[in-house]
């Protein structure tokens, strides 16, 4: 695979959401295991939309079948969204959320401000 | 301070409260009713630490009515469509009048709104739909409405767009928010504006846009040439131009009918009467036409720069208002006496708090990076006009006065300090420093005219016009001076460059190979190998920045359009060209701004000393200290942040790292080139980015963690860690030259209040400034808060609303940063004078 190739993916992953019709109820939808609960899960510092990066796989993995694709390997972090279904990943570890509220800018390792994660602090 | 004492601020004389050094209480007493009825009932727009005060909400009005044109127009040419839909915008976004005020425009739909533009990021628009706190009610129904707008713009914004054409890799690393930040878009940056121009009058731009197309249409009926191809995409540009012209009129009238409608019909008070109609008045008359007197020319400017903001989010206000407006307040006040100074004062202090007002939503790292505030807004005041004589006039010291009355937060000044300033002058800047606002920042007007020469090959003359682009660098406001799109991505989180060179171009922070593999650090024969990998990851880092940067310049025409930026851009009224095009005789200004900087030089230093020099600790006992965050090397860790040499104690064996690291910068700066094939010179400052990138950016060499706050930035040494006093600070700082080494360089500093008390504390300052201005530094900014007051705010934040501190390249209300940039600021030192 070319230079370009490799990273081309990457980018395809960081962008894909954008563009696509999503409406209210997608973007509503947490799953209760998610990779926004998960310690591993590295909110993006670009933007708070909800992108991150996982600290652990690779670009390549596949998380979300049956029987998920893990790469440890590679130049670039497996890019995924704080609401992705993080049920079938065996590297899933849930973290206490400390800075839930943003205030203090303990960016971004332990926060998770989404107003969408609210329901997981009540 | 304020809570020790035994009379409240209330029961308090104005002379107590001076001699309490209580600033904000006198400014409370001593500023006019209708000054105090302003400032008291502006919303907090900035957020506080990251998020927004409760209250503020999103508009929905302003994107709603925007699209409804926008989808009509879809096909035609960007800055015509754009056009069509801001003036839908703005002949219908609902306007109102604030008891009390005498200048009128305002960028939302109502006083506690903030607005965006969704035509410029996806992550941006995804990010408000995610946002807590700020979807108006009802909320349903809100979410609905922003998921359908976001629906439509995703794919569709300005940097979707440049992110296709980039190189995925850089595309990658660049929005991995770890190696600076920004957005290559017109949406999100700033332009700098000749008012000389702009004062024509709308209708004298219109009718000069008028004749252009009429002598293009003629053209296009003649013989058919290659020459007359270009012109078929000019036509539509200048007819956007013509339509956001005429909007702008129209605004400006509906402001007029609304004060005309209130006067003659509900307004009781023959006082307030008057000063309505004299509002309908005025919005008849600018910006159609040239202002006339000071309330016009105020006017004028705001309007200008409402409409600039429905246009893109112009993050920064480079402006220079007391050159611009100094010659009506004369006439006003000194000639005619159709003012008196009291009634000036209000009008100019009104200006600072519809500035101060202005809310546009920013993205949690913009939050975070400037917090307290929504944009870098420091206007420039002082400085010399085009033949090098002294600039400054009554406005210079009616706009101290104000600001020193209604202590907002932004916008602030910087002050362009020249031998010939008069002492009365100074004394205001002083005085502005000594009341706790944390500006004017000083700035070396003779340094940074050269700089400006040297760097872009400004004329001279041009090159004297300088205001703040943004929080420091230099930009003439001439027509080929202006910059349409300074661009903010171009902002490097330096202290990566150490860190990768200690990682083989790895970052363990987002898991990613960053920059290119130098090498495994133990392998490094001596101290000019590490110096050797630190150079490539510096030239690296700022490639990808800059190659983002250039591109995102040159598409934006054709990925976002600026139809009134354009209109207002001499350059591009003459040639039909989008201001932002960089083919239309724009000299060119960039920049990167470098954030964290003198980390670089303190763990370079760190490293030579304690493993090349005195051998006492191996590369390898470091790296595997750094990768375990020092945790398990505490005595090691105070070894290297006690006893390895710190920047800013005029120590040379750390000092000339500095130098050296710069040198490196200054060559490389000339090789990286902007669209107008100008240099991108290094600007190290920080904003509160050292607070944003604390957990971005790993272990370093100088004893600081992973999570701990970053220097303050510039070429501030570390807080605490400058132990030899305040000449020693600036004579570090004066050994490198600060007109060929960088673009400018961002010095904070802060002083004991009680000591610059009275004359005696004002004649310690000036020998200070002198001996700051004899070494050739370019920058120094003041705060002149006491601890004791910083932490009684800190307990009672209710009580210190108005208590100012400067960050970094900008001042914000101390309650409205966060905890940890609170106590950062806090931490540095106090330099005695002396």
């Amino acid at each position: 695979m070319s230079r370009r190739d490799k990273w081309k993916s990457a980018r395809d992953a960081m962008m894909a959401p954008l563009g696509k019709t999503k409406g209210v109820k997608t973007r509503e939808s947490v799953p209760e295991v998610c990779c926004g609960k998960c310690e591993m899960w590295f909110e993006n510092a670009y933007s708070s939309e909800g992108r991150g990066t996982c600290r652990v796989l690779k670009m390549g993995s596949e998380i979300h079948s049956d029987k998920p694709t893990y790469v440890l390997e590679g130049d670039a972090g497996l890019i995924s969204y704080f609401n992705m279904d993080a049920s079938h990943c065996s590297y899933f570890s849930k973290m206490e959320l400390i800075d839930t509220d943003g205030t203090e800018c303990s960016d971004p390792l332990f926060r998770r401000a989404l107003r969408q994660m609210k329901k997981f602090n009540e | 301070m304020g809570q020790s004492t035994a009379r409240t601020e209330k029961e308090s004389s104005v002379e107590e409260l001076k001699n309490r050094r209580e600033w904000w209480f006198v400014a409370e007493k001593t500023r006019s009713k209708r000054l105090d009825y302003l400032r008291k009932g502006v919303w907090k727009k900035g957020a506080i630490g990251g998020n927004y005060a409760p209250g503020i909400k999103i508009d929905l009005t302003f994107p709603q009515l925007f699209i409804d044109k926008w989808q009509e127009h879809e096909g035609e040419a960007i800055m015509l469509q754009k056009a069509h839909a801001l003036a839908h915008v703005l002949d219908n976004i609902p306007i109102f009048i604030t008891d009390n005020s005498q200048i009128m425009g305002y960028i939302g739909s109502a006083p506690h709104n903030i607005v965006w533009h969704w035509q410029g990021i996806s992550m941006v628009n995804e990010e408000i739909y995610n946002e807590e706190g700020i979807i108006p009610e009802p909320e349903e129904e809100s979410l609905e409405i922003l998921a359908n707008l976001n629906d439509y713009w995703g794919g569709r914004t300005a940097v979707d767009k440049l992110a296709r054409v980039l190189d995925p890799e850089d595309a990658v690393k660049f929005m991995s928010g770890a190696i600076g930040w920004g957005t290559p878009t017109s949406a999100a940056t700033y332009s700098t504006k000749d008012f000389d121009y702009i004062f024509k009058g709308f209708e004298a731009i219109l009718a000069e846009v008028e004749e252009r197309m009429e002598e293009t249409e003629e053209k296009l009926q003649g013989n058919p040439s290659p020459e007359i191809l270009p012109l078929y995409d000019k036509l539509p540009r200048w007819e956007a131009m013509q339509i956001v012209l005429e909007a702008g009129i129209r605004y400006a009238e509906r402001y007029a009918r609304l004060a005309r409608t209130l006067a003659e019909h509900f307004e009781s008070d023959p006082e307030r009467r008057e000063e309505l109609l004299r509002i309908a008045e005025t919005c008849e008359r600018v910006p159609a036409k040239p202002p006339r007197n000071l309330q016009e020319s105020l006017q004028f400017d705001h309007f200008v720069q409402v409409l600039s903001r429905y246009e893109t989010f112009e993050g920064a206000w480079p402006h220079r208002p007391d050159y611009i407006h100094g010659p009506y307040y004369d006439k006003d006040v000194n000639q005619d006496k159709r003012l008196s100074k009291e009634e000036a004062l209000d009008l100019v202090g009104e200006h600072l708090i519809r500035t101060h007002e202005v809310g546009i939503f920013a993205p949690k790292w913009a939050r975070e990076g400037l917090q307290g505030i929504t944009g870098t807004w420091v206007w420039t005041m002082g400085g010399v006009k085009p033949d090098g004589s002294d600039a400054c006039n009554d406005m210079t010291v009616a706009y101290m006065q104000a600001a020193r009355l209604v202590r907002v937060s932004n916008p602030t000044f910087g002050f362009r300090w020249h031998p010939k300033v008069k002492d009365e002058v100074m004394r205001e800047c002083f005085e502005c420093i000594r009341h706790g606002l944390g500006y004017p920042s000083m700035r070396n007007d003779p340094v940074l005219v050269a700089n400006t020469v040297h760097w872009y090959g400004h004329p001279v003359e041009e090159a004297r016009t300088w205001v703040h682009q943004a929080c420091m660098s230099p930009c003439p406001t001439t027509k080929y001076g202006c910059q349409p799109m300074r661009m903010a991505s171009a902002t490097a989180n330096c202290a990566k460059m150490i860190e990768y060179a200690l990682h083989d171009g790895y970052d363990p922070v987002v898991n990613m190979q960053m920059g290119p593999k130098t090498g495994d650090p133990r392998e490094f024969k001596d101290f000019e190998d590490l110096f050797g990998a630190w150079v490539k990851q510096m030239e690296w880092l700022r490639n990808i920045l800059v190659r983002t940067v250039n591109l995102g310049r040159v598409k934006d025409p054709e990925f976002f359009g600026r139809p009134f930026l354009s209109a207002i851009y001499e350059r591009a009224v003459e040639t039909g060209t989008d201001a932002c095009d960089p083919s239309n005789g724009d000299r060119g200004n960039a920049w990167v701004t470098g954030f964290t900087w003198v980390e670089n030089a303190d763990s370079l230093a760190a490293i030579k000393k304690f493993v090349y020099d005195e051998k006492k600790y191996t590369m390898d006992e470091v790296l595997d200290a750094l990768n375990a965050n020092w945790v398990g090397y505490e005595e090691m860790r105070l070894d290297f942040v006690k006893n390895a040499p710190k920047w800013g104690n005029d120590d040379d064996y750390v000092d000339d790292l500095m130098v050296r690291c710069l040198r490196e910068v200054s060559r490389h700066s000339k090789e990286n080139r902007c669209p107008s094939n100008n240099t991108w010179p290094l600007l190290p400052e920080n904003v509160s980015g050292n607070i944003h990138y604390a957990n971005l950016v790993g272990a370093l060499p100088n004893g600081r963690r992973l999570g701990d706050a970053l220097y303050d930035g510039g070429i501030s040494p570390g807080p605490g860690l400058d132990k030899k006093g305040p000449t020693a600070v600036l004579k570090s700082c004066g050994k490198f030259d600060h007109v060929t080494d960088g673009r400018a360089f961002l010095l904070n500093q802060r002083l004991s209040p009680t000591q610059l008390s009275g004359e005696k504390g004002y004649q310690l300052w000036k020998a200070y400034m002198k001996t700051w201005a004899d070494l050739g530094l370019d920058h120094v900014q003041f705060n002149m808060v006491d601890d004791a007051t910083l932490r009684a705010a800190q307990k009672d934040p209710e009580k210190y609303q108005e208590v100012i501190v400067r960050v970094a390249g900008y001042s914000a209300h101390f309650v409205d940063i966060s905890r940890k940039t609170q106590d950062n600021i806090i931490q540095r030192t106090v330099q005695g004078l002396g």
